[in-house]
């Protein structure tokens, strides 16, 4: 079980300084920004719009990986399915917590009436859940059924996805839509720099930890085939 | 004994009152504008930031007046204020103020116009414009950033705990099988 540890090590080291380099550029070099009611709160920016991309690249890997496994039962799309919703999961509690607390201390006003009440925080809510619901019913004895009903449950990111991505522009939404917009010119050049910065190191972060997730996985199934050889 | 150490404490926190929000010195000022008038110099005192909520000052200081000045202030929007500078005496300082709620909202580069004109012959001696930044105070925001910050932190954390103690976890078995 030999694996090619230097390029993925180069990868996961880049990225972990490419967020340190964020994280300096967002909390030091650049000052408290203008035009916000909290100025410092302000540079959760720089963490929650990345995060908040790299969830929906991690959920439509499951869509991608569901519909390959429904169109010729791959096991190797099935894997980067699971593992990619885990990932997904876990970058979407970063997206959604600090988002919270951003909304909490610039708009203000009560959390639970924003998220029932604000579009693009009620359906990346429900996207998240949906997601966890993928997550739980994937731990359980992996019988062709279960795969193929997970895969069903994965496939429904591409309606979820595309939803929660563009509520904020066709529904009720106090959310600010930068991308795609006159707004993403407008977008200050020390903004972008760090915007882009934390894209760039969130997304191989998230190559780093789904190549590990999935070794962990392939490990499991050697050793369950093992198992049963033994018996 | 007591009473007498509760005196001292409140005596020695008092040179760290608010009092100093509402200074006329020249040095609690971020900008200096010179102007020449008739025969007079006139410094006129501001800060570039008018912070909403809190009343903002500028101070006039004009050495040598022999002549009676108007001077009238007045923002893009139409807010103006307006003061005499007298003349007959060798300085004179006077300010004017805009109260903390003279705007709701941020603006920046937002020209102040100020005009001066000599009382008696009513000519207009100076024309200027500044520039200044209307903010609002910053709140206190930084446990909101700092809570989110700590999020991402314990999130990957986490996780990569997980992730190592799977991979522990599966190590010892392919080593039991092994055996």
């Amino acid at each position: 079980m030999k694996y090619k540890w230097e390029l993925r090590e180069a990868v996961g080291l880049l990225g972990f300084l490419l967020v340190l380099a964020t994280l300096y550029f967002g909390l030091i070099s650049t000052g408290p920004a203008k035009f916000f009611t909290a100025p410092n709160a302000q540079k959760l920016f720089y963490f929650h719009v990345p995060s908040g991309l790299v969830t929906y690249l991690a959920f439509l890997m499951v869509v991608g990986g569901s519909a390959l496994y429904l169109y010729n039962q791959s096991h190797y799309a099935d894997r980067v399915a699971k593992c990619s919703a885990e990932l997904g999961i876990v970058f979407g509690f970063m997206s959604l917590a600090s988002g919270t607390f951003w909304m909490k201390a610039e708009w203000g006003g009560d959390i639970a009436s924003r998220f029932l009440t604000d579009m693009r925080l009620a359906t990346t809510l429900a996207m998240w859940i949906l997601y966890i619901a993928y997550f739980v019913y994937r731990r359980q004895p992996e019988t062709s059924i279960v795969k193929n009903n997970a895969a069903v449950l994965g496939m429904s990111g591409l309606i979820m996805v595309p939803l929660s991505y563009l509520s904020s522009r066709f529904l009720r939404s106090h959310h600010p839509v930068i991308v795609g917009t006159a707004d993403q010119d407008s977008l200050d050049p020390s903004l972008r720099v760090g915007l882009y910065m934390g894209i760039l190191a969130f997304i191989l972060l998230y190559s780093f930890l789904l190549n590990i997730r999935m070794q962990i996985e392939e490990m499991d199934k050697v050793i369950f085939s093992r198992k049963m050889g033994n018996l | 004994m007591r009473i007498g150490l509760i005196l001292v404490i409140l005596l020695s926190l008092a040179p760290f009152s608010s009092a100093g929000q509402y200074c006329h010195e020249d040095n609690c000022f971020t900008n200096r504008g010179y102007i020449h008038l008739n025969e007079e110099d006139l410094y006129v005192y501001y800060n570039s930031l008018f912070t909403i909520g809190e009343n903002w000052f500028v101070v006039f200081h004009v050495t040598g007046t022999d002549n009676d000045y108007d001077v009238d202030l007045s923002f893009e929007d139409g807010n103006s204020k307006s003061l005499t500078l007298p003349g007959g005496s060798s300085n004179h300082t006077d300010s004017v103020s805009f109260p903390g709620s003279t705007f709701a909202s941020e603006k920046f580069d937002f020209n102040l116009h100020l005009t001066i004109t000599q009382s008696q012959s009513g000519e207009v001696v100076a024309n200027s414009t500044f520039k200044i930044d209307i903010n609002k105070p910053s709140d206190d925001d930084m446990f909101y950033l700092w809570g989110g910050m700590t999020v991402f932190w314990v999130a990957i954390g986490a996780y990569v705990l997980y992730l190592s103690s799977q991979f522990r976890e599966l190590n010892k078995k392919v080593e039991r099988i092994e055996k």
